[in-house]
């Protein structure tokens, strides 16, 4: 887990990038019955982890990321972020939808320099992250299209330069690659993958593939029935070819992390509480 | 018709998009000319120019009618020509269209943006876009008499109910989806306003405003037919109680035409607005 | 319409989070502040109402508020059995002497039924036709932009005011009302049914084509009911701006209906009067809107 030399250095100086300490989030359903989406979980990530979480549709995944992001408030424990308490979202926690959100009236360009203007960085300072970024993720040629102009990776690439332009040290992705094909997905794992290195920010990545979480991570977790069923570091080399997602070591940790997920879906219908 | 994927930076759009203007500009010339081929045929059979008088004369009639039109000025005992009369309308109507847009935009922002006063006066405002509006003239004649500020109250007013609707359905709309990214990138509430729900509200609030336009021909019409002192709503109630026919029809033919320019240009303004819709 | 935009965000933002399994498993929506925040907003607009009343003063002439208030209203609703079929005058409704509220409701009823029998012919027939036309011309793509231009005129005439085009034409009897209030809805209605049928998607007629329908019945069975849904918002423009029309051509030249009423109360300065047929109007409107759309959406139940 500990493979990243920064990740080493802050560790041991700096408050944890998120600590959850015995959150509960319960909804209450349309049918009257409750639903317990977190419950009593704890979980501390460090500043540099890359932590996929992986686990079954509905099981508390993107719950615990709106927890983190700010978007919902815990019914009780305490979820901090560099230290401090979550209120509501911020800057200092990016986060990339599953949805697009670039804004389709502002060309690529405004997009990416929108979170830096906002937050008053002075212009030459914006223009020169914006072109770097662009360059990072081989749009530089489509600064100033619309989003409409961009085909579908191209803009889940510039939804993630807009974002990462930001700086933000924690960075919050929901799904982000669902529906696009195979191809598509490798090139946007490499542009996140080097930009993470690069900007040596905190990643917490939900995702349904067990693949591209093996293909990410420094560590995976598990969550299923609203708690981390499993909590694995992923040491393998980087970049991460075929042959390393292929060999044995790899093999072992997705034997694994199948089990757990196949031992999760046996419990599932107990969550649900009927009325009254 | 546009490709969606990268095209990016071409020439080759605008001269697509004038090429598609040119086909729509030719269509709309043969569908004008239809009409008014069937209008004058139509003429012909019912022969008798009180009744229907053929296009040739009803442009003949605008020409002749341009700075007075006898028949009004026979009731009037002053001038009052066909260019007088459709400009004091279509001022009015631009003057009200204009001014409930900026009132509708400002409402239907802060109704989306503020719960309490939604929840409070969005009721009151929905009963007043289905409320026929005619009932109000009787209390804008007796509160603000017949200036011309009163005269596009009508015009004012159902532009910015219906301008209020528009931009508080499409901004709630768009606000769950990228309000949250906006906060998540440090935005303030008034800049999100600003940057965010504004834009994204702004096809919907056009195409209202479209609407409006088009309607509020009729409306500042008929304040002006039921107490005016000028513009054609005045004109087409003094030639229609002479059965000046002709010189009625060409009132409203000219007002057409500034009508169908006007919203030319509004709906150009818009597409430039946003040009950055997807199709 | 607004209030269920309203809804389907609320739940948006709460429901993304915990989307179990099935989606009929939505999280429930907060109802119960609801009564209270209607009572609150129809005492605000009371009060802002009755604020206004008091501080718009009264009429020199008449003696009567200027803004009248809530409790003139109510007082004055038995003024209307002066506009009742045969009453003498009028003028008397001012002095405010001898009627009940029993003939005040029948009056108001004779009017009241007079106003929706021409509202109702009105804007069958000008909704009929214009979707007739529409079918007519748009089996073919080439004709039906060529009608865009010519439809989208059609709807800036000065519709409201060109009720007396139609007293040249059929007298000022009901003939001409009725011919007036049809085409003024055909002129509303045209526009949105030519683009309604433009709008339907192309896979609708390709899916009718792969089945081995012929191109006339593809129109008539599958591109015809698949621009229906798209009628609506010319419907319910239509209903709105009827009740309009309706009260221009009362207003202008017949004897009876809401219209007359008006027009007659605003000639006798009776603004209390005025106010009532305001509230009469406002229930009216609304009513028959949100019988209209319900009504609209129970035909077209099908779309998703």
């Amino acid at each position: 887990m500990k493979d990243l030399p920064h990740a080493r250095e802050s560790a041991a100086s700096t408050p944890p990038a998120i600590a959850l300490r015995d959150v509960s989030k319960v909804f209450e359903l349309e049918t009257g019955e409750t639903l317990t989406a977190v419950s009593d979980l704890s979980l501390t990530i460090e500043p540099g982890e890359f932590v996929c979480v992986l686990g079954p549709s509905g099981h508390g995944k993107s719950t615990l990321l709106n927890l983190v992001a700010g978007f919902l408030e815990p019914d009780a424990g305490s979820v901090e972020a560099h230290g401090d308490p979550v209120k509501g979202p911020g800057p200092d926690r990016g986060v990339i939808f599953q949805r697009d959100t670039l804004f389709l009236w502002k060309r690529v360009r405004d997009n990416i320099e929108y979170g830096m203007k906002v937050r008053g960085v002075p212009k030459a300072e914006r223009t020169a992250k914006a072109d770097e970024l662009m360059e990072a993720v081989g749009l530089t040629k489509f600064a100033s299209s619309w989003p409409r102009q961009l085909s579908g990776g191209m803009r889940r690439r510039a939804a993630i330069a807009a974002v990462f332009a930001n700086e933000p040290p924690v960075l919050l992705m929901d799904e982000p690659f669902v529906g696009l094909d195979y191809a598509r997905r490798a090139v946007l794992h490499d542009v996140v993958t080097s930009l993470w290195s690069r900007e040596n920010n905190t990643i917490f990545f939900v995702t349904h593939d067990i693949d591209e979480a093996l293909a990410l991570a420094t560590r995976v977790l598990v969550v299923a029935n609203g708690s981390v069923v499993y909590d694995v570091s992923v040491d393998l080399p980087r970049p991460r070819g075929t042959d390393t997602l292929n060999g044995p070591e790899a093999l072992e940790i997705r034997k694994s992390i199948l089990r757990h997920l196949d031992e999760a879906m046996a419990v599932e219908e107990e969550r649900f509480t009927p009325a009254g | 018709m546009s490709t969606t994927a990268a095209s990016a930076g071409g020439t080759a759009p605008g001269r697509r998009a004038l090429r598609r203007a040119s086909v729509t500009g030719a269509y709309a010339i043969a569908g004008a000319l239809t009409v008014i081929v069937a209008w004058a045929l139509l003429a012909r059979a019912v022969g008798n120019p009180t009744q229907l008088p053929a296009p040739g004369a009803v442009i003949a009639a605008i020409q002749a009618n341009w700075h007075t039109i006898p028949a009004v000025q026979y009731v009037l005992f002053r001038p009052l020509g066909v260019a007088a009369a459709v400009s004091y309308t279509a001022v009015n109507v631009m003057v009200g269209v204009a001014l409930g847009t900026v009132l509708g935009i400002v409402l239907g922002l802060i109704l989306a943006r503020n719960r309490l006063v939604r929840e409070l006066f969005e009721g009151p405002l929905l009963l007043l876009t289905t409320t026929p509006l005619l009932i109000l003239l009787p209390f804008i004649t007796l509160w603000f008499g017949t200036d011309r500020i009163a005269q596009s109250m009508l015009v004012i007013v159902f532009t910015m109910t219906t301008v209020t609707f528009a931009t508080k359905n499409a901004a709630i709309a768009v606000a769950g989806h990228y309000a949250n990214y906006a906060a998540c990138l440090g935005a303030s509430a008034a800049q999100t306003l600003r940057d965010v729900v504004f834009p994204a509200a702004l096809p919907a609030t056009i195409a209202n405003v479209r609407v409006a336009l088009a309607l509020g021909w009729g409306l500042q019409a008929v304040a002006e037919l039921l107490g005016g002192r000028s513009g054609i709503g005045r004109v087409i109630e003094i030639t229609a109680r002479q059965q000046a026919t002709t010189d009625l029809f060409a009132v409203v033919l000219a007002m057409l035409v500034v009508a169908l320019a006007v919203d030319t240009a509004v709906a150009g303004l818009g597409a430039v607005l946003t040009r950055w819709k997807e199709d | 319409m607004s209030s269920q935009a309203m809804t389907n965000t609320r739940s948006m933002a709460t429901s993304a989070p915990a989307r179990p399994r099935a989606a009929k498993r939505k999280p429930r929506r907060k109802t119960k502040d609801r009564p209270l925040m209607v009572a609150l907003s129809v005492l605000a607009t009371l009060l802002i109402w009755n604020a206004a009343s008091l501080l718009a003063g009264v009429s020199p002439i008449t003696g009567d508020r200027l803004v009248p208030g809530t409790l003139d209203v109510i007082r004055s609703f038995p003024n209307l059995a002066y506009y009742a079929p045969g009453s003498p005058d009028a003028l008397l409704a001012s002095s405010g002497a001898g009627t009940s509220v029993g003939a005040a409701l029948k009056s108001l009823l004779y009017h009241t039924g007079v106003s929706a029998l021409r509202l109702a012919i009105g804007l069958v027939a000008g909704i009929a036709i214009a979707c007739l036309a529409a079918v007519l011309i748009s089996w073919n793509r080439t004709i039906r932009r060529a009608f865009m231009l010519p439809a989208q005129a059609f709807r800036m005439l000065p519709l409201l005011a060109l009720a007396p085009l139609f007293g040249i034409w059929f007298g000022s009897g009901q003939t001409g009302t009725y011919a007036y209030l049809a085409f003024a809805t055909f002129a509303v209605m045209f526009p949105v049914a030519v683009s309604a049928i433009d709008h339907v998607p192309g896979y609708y007629t390709n899916y009718a084509r792969s089945l081995g329908a012929g191109s006339a019945r593809i129109y008539l069975s599958v591109v015809v009911p698949a621009a229906l849904p798209g009628l609506r918002p010319g419907v319910l423009l239509s209903v709105a701006f009827g009740w309009s029309m309706v009260l221009a051509v009362e207003y202008i030249s017949q004897g009876n209906g809401l219209g007359f009423i008006v027009s007659r109360a605003q000639e006798f300065s009776q603004i209390n009067t005025l106010a009532v047929m305001g509230c009469i109007l406002v229930i009216y409107g609304r009513f028959s809107y949100v019988a209209a759309a319900r009504g609209f959406d129970r035909l077209v139940r099908w779309q998703e």
